[in-house]
């Protein structure tokens, strides 16, 4: 039989594993074919699978901006197989990469609107490629606010960005730990994300929320905005679910009627309304 | 139509296998499976249909595997490269003696593999197979292919049909232009209005046959039944084992998984309590009644919501081969009359037996 | 001459007619049988002995199928006939079914029961872990007999209900293989084994002279099983033969897992088969992979198979799998002289260890 092609990866090098926090890091990647290098392209909130040789593939979105060429990035945090794996590759190591997949975040449908972006640990990757490419161009959106939150302060990513974003003008950058987690010079807020962006109260008229981070706090920042009285259609956030092929076929990111592998993982809190509490 | 002895039939597929590939029902230990033939033993192995309306004979598996391989080498990838597959040559391939309902799987197959994103080889083995068909004259008990759109004489994805009549010969009809050339190759008298007769008769009696209907709820009494204690009831049986998606025509859920350094891809089943289990733990169908739920519901609620047809056929092997019989038309007939979320709660104990 | 022929004649209508009095008379005890049963499990539930009977019911397919009864008047639901054929002993171990009957130390028992308190996310409460009535059958028993051994069960929360049984059929009504040369104290179940014994002491035809009896020293000639001869037919086969033959066989394993689930004594709550950190072997369906699942496998049920059949009939491309466990049982009986599922206190050869294990291959 023909071997299935769209399974098979590109090769990529890794050209650097930065480390962020105890169990994060971040991969940059460099496409060993030229062409592929030139031609590859995405959209914020899309994914890709990684594999390492002999361990496996797993699902990781691009953290990076798409207007940044020659490179792609992804973080990837310590859980399992693979992405221990990752986090052991050898400098300059060869991993494969298959994508992009998935949907992207609407932003056209985020131009003249303020934007409100809750992130919760790791959940900033997910965020990140989007807020990139808003930050290059701030004038086609209203106001931003950046919340973002962790367990601790040693549990913050991106740190170096957080700094950049925190020294601009024309955004405001909030960062929370869970209480317990600040350090003795920790400046940030103490609280747990939703709780503090309740506390921020931000308006919701035209304007859209953008959130991504662990289940738990997903569930309980998309209650918070719906007693804040947010439009469901304007409450943005990105599904992390087992998958496998990453195109829609093997069944297994199935929810409801929807594949997040297809259909998402970008959802607006309309679409998974009914079934969102099955998954988080 | 043409009427074919079987002996044109014979040599027709004789030729065939010299120089192509014929999968057709074999015998093996009691039981029929699709296989494919060895040419060393020619047509010795193969099952012919019996004529007699009492003779049943379904093969154990579908023809699914034969364009969704159970295994299936990807590529390879080394710390040093990524190595795909050589493609092995595909000669011409012929599925014998396929039942409509195992036809009409493929279609709902070509909705997953031939969509947007389309893998390349499957599309290569619906290209290069010749479905011939075989009309069923006798349905057996947990047959339900009628109420699913389906029956014992369409001829929904067959190249050919062919119905048995009396005196070991057989009706032929061309139905696409690939079926209507083997026709021409196998010649045959043309049928009269006696055969044409003969076949709407056999027809009436194999559609009378079927003893069993499924009644799919609209969505919305569906959506109504999703946290319903029934759930937890119909499934308190079931073994969680992959009987029924790897027999079913039209189940395709698999796995990627290295064997070394080659990837592989396998099939895979959502009864399995490690299908949405996630690296660090998380599983949002934990239970075994998640699981039993999401197989109905994938099969007879999303699946249409995005294809227009229901994922199942009605070819009843589900329930013929599940090692206690769990009977999904009767779980699915009882979805209606089920407690919806939020109704007192049945005591959780419930056996499904008092509903009838 | 005509005598004789007229004397033959007589003889064979009058054995037609005492085979069909037999057969009514099996119908007859079958009928009271099932009414005995039915009365036992609705007297259970209505006593508030137990909250659940596992038994047998009907689809309305036709069917049997496994039945759990929680309502008096549902035990009117409750089958026993020749396609019984289910040992539903493996409902013990799923959680889903029962809660959890897992024999824990003082301080786990609490948290197992307050677990079992909680509600699913739409308020469905979960099984109870309460007390629970079960229908055997002398070769289900067994297998029951083992989960104590390990103490998998706590046997106090059972209400095991044992049945005579004349031996159980495939759908075309054939007695399965293994119901050939079953012993009479395992037909006819042994009390001190269960709490009920429901119906009257079967006679199997043949039964008498098996003589065996499963309960008896097995280093005792007469108690050998002489019904190895499955096992038999393909020790006589040469390695390669035997590759070969079992080779042909795992071809056809669709890694469907249905041998295992349906296994009374597989119950771990991760199989090596599903562990992908690190994944033994693979869970895809081909001849290599398939060898290493069949026959670890049967290297964790050696000592432990009690040979109830179910993995063989489970089995959709009819592996004959019992061949493989009664190999394994075999070499058991043969080296430590142990059967399993004999003894609730006694553990299997290769699950303990004792200083007078036979040790020959140690020089």
């Amino acid at each position: 039989m023909t071997p299935v092609q769209i399974y098979t990866p590109y090769a990529a090098r890794l050209q650097e594993l930065r480390v962020e926090t105890r169990d994060v890091k971040t991969l940059r990647l460099v496409f060993q074919d030229e062409k592929v290098a030139e031609g590859f392209s995405f959209r914020p909130g899309q994914f890709v699978e990684l594999s390492v040789a002999g361990e496996g593939e797993a699902t990781f979105c691009l953290a990076s901006s798409p207007e940044e060429k020659g490179f792609v990035e992804c973080s990837v945090k310590r859980v399992g197989l693979v992405t221990e794996a990752i986090h052991r590759l050898d400098p300059s190591a060869l991993v494969g990469l298959r994508g992009p997949y998935g949907n992207s975040f609407p932003l056209e449908q985020m131009e003249g609107r303020d934007l409100v972006f809750v992130a919760g640990g790791i959940g900033l990757a997910a965020l990140r490629s989007l807020i990139k490419v808003v930050l290059a161009q701030p004038q086609k959106y209203g106001s931003i606010l950046i919340l973002y939150g962790a367990r601790s302060v040693a549990d913050l990513v991106y740190l170096e960005e957080l700094e950049q974003w925190g020294s601009r003008k024309d955004l405001k950058t909030v960062l929370t730990v869970d209480p317990g987690g600040e350090s003795a010079d920790w400046k940030g807020e103490v609280g747990f994300v939703p709780a503090v962006l309740e506390k921020l109260n931000p308006g919701r008229k035209n304007t859209t929320v953008i959130t991504c981070g662990p289940p738990i706090m997903i569930r309980y920042v998309l209650a918070a905005l719906d007693k804040m009285g947010f439009d469901p259609e304007a409450v943005i956030t990105t599904l992390e679910m087992k998958m496998k092929c990453g195109l829609g076929h093997c069944g297994r990111c199935n929810v409801g009627p929807l594949y997040v592998c297809k259909d998402g993982p970008v959802f607006t809190y309309a679409q998974i309304r009914e079934f969102v509490e099955q998954i988080i | 139509m043409r009427i074919l002895e079987r002996k044109t039939l014979t040599d027709f597929l004789e030729n065939r296998l010299a120089d192509g590939e014929i999968i057709a029902p074999v015998e093996v230990e009691g039981r029929l499976y699709f296989r494919q033939l060895d040419p060393e033993k020619g047509l010795a192995e193969l099952v012919w249909p019996a004529a007699d309306p009492l003779s049943v004979d379904f093969t154990v598996n579908s023809i699914k595997e034969f364009f969704f391989p159970r295994r299936q080498e990807l590529y390879e990838q080394r710390p040093d490269g990524i190595i795909p597959r050589a493609a092995p040559d595909q000669k011409p391939r012929l599925v014998l003696f396929v039942r409509p309902c195992d036809a009409r799987g493929l279609t709902i197959l070509d909705r997953v593999f031939l969509g947007e994103m389309e893998d390349e080889s499957y599309r290569y083995a619906r290209q290069s197979t010749t479905v011939v068909g075989l009309h069923c004259l006798q349905p057996d008990r947990h047959c339900f292919c009628t109420s699913l759109g389906g029956g014992p004489f369409e001829t929904e994805a067959l190249d050919l049909a062919l119905t048995p009549l009396e005196g070991e010969r057989f009706l032929a009809q061309g139905i696409t232009e690939k079926g209507e050339a083997v026709l021409a190759l196998l010649g045959g008298k043309e049928a009269g209005e006696a055969e044409r007769k003969a076949l709407e008769q056999l027809r009436k009696s194999a559609e009378a046959a079927i003893r069993r209907t499924i009644e799919v709820p609209d969505p919305q009494t569906m959506a109504e039944r999703f946290d319903s204690p029934y759930w937890g009831e119909v499934s308190r049986a079931c073994l969680t084992c992959g009987i029924c998606s790897y027999l079913c025509p039209t189940c395709h859920c698999f796995d990627i998984v290295d064997e070394g350094y080659l990837r592989v891809r396998c099939w895979d089943t959502c009864s399995s309590d490690t299908f949405t289990r996630m690296a660090a733990g998380e599983d949002h169908r934990r239970r075994k009644r998640s699981r039993y739920r999401q197989r109905v519901y994938h099969k007879f609620s999303y699946f249409k919501e995005s294809f227009d047809t229901h994922a199942c056929v009605g070819c009843g092997r589900c329930t013929r081969h599940c090692p206690v019989k769990i009977d999904i038309v009767e779980i699915v007939n009882g979805i209606a009359t089920a407690a919806t979320a939020g109704s007192p709660a049945t005591p959780e104990s419930t056996s499904a037996g008092a509903k009838r | 001459m005509k005598d004789s022929a007229l004397r033959k004649a007589e003889a064979i209508a009058q054995k037609a007619a005492s085979e069909r009095q037999k057969v009514a008379d099996r119908q007859k005890a079958s009928e009271r049988q099932k009414a005995a049963l039915r009365k036992t499990a609705a007297d259970l539930l209505a006593q508030k002995a137990v909250d659940l009977v596992i038994g047998y019911g009907r689809s309305s397919g036709g069917d049997v199928v496994p039945l759990f009864v929680s309502r008096v008047e549902e035990a009117q639901a409750l089958e026993w006939n020749q396609h019984c054929t289910y040992n539903l002993v493996c409902y013990l171990t799923d959680p889903e079914v029962v809660g959890s009957l897992e024999r824990k130390e003082k301080s786990k028992a609490g948290k197992a029961e307050t677990r079992a308190k909680d509600a699913d996310k739409a308020g469905n409460a979960r099984p109870a872990a309460g007390k629970v009535a079960i229908v055997v059958k002398g070769c289900d028993l067994k297998s029951l007999v083992v989960l104590q051994s390990e103490n998998q069960v706590q046997r106090e929360r059972l209400t095991v209900i044992a049945l005579t049984c004349p031996g159980v059929a495939d759908e075309t009504g054939r007695l399965l293989a293994k119901c050939e040369g079953c012993p009479p104290d395992v037909y006819n179940p042994r009390g001190e084994l269960c709490d009920l014994v429901v119906g009257e002491p079967v006679q199997r035809p043949g039964g008498e002279s098996t003589g065996k009896q499963s309960g008896g020293p097995l280093s005792d000639p007469e108690n050998q099983d002489s019904t190895y001869c499955d096992v038999e037919e393909i020790d006589v086969l040469n390695p390669a033969e035997r590759r070969e033959l079992w080779d042909g066989y795992f071809a056809r394993c669709l890694r469907c897992y249905a041998c295992r689930n349906v296994c009374p004594l597989c119950y771990c709550k991760e199989c090596v088969f599903d562990q992908h950190d690190p994944r033994w072997v693979s869970p895809a369906a081909a001849v290599a992979s398939n060898r290493s699942f069949h026959l670890i496998r049967a290297y964790h049920l050696a000592g432990r198979c009690v040979d109830c059949g179910e993995c063989e009939r489970a089995c959709p491309v009819g592996i004959p799998l019992r061949r493989i466990n009664r190999k394994a049982a075999r070499v058991v009986e043969e080296s430590f002289h142990f059967r399993a599922g004999l003894d609730p206190e006694a553990k299997s050869p290769l699950v303990a260890f004792a200083n007078e294990d036979p040790q020959e291959f140690i020089e």
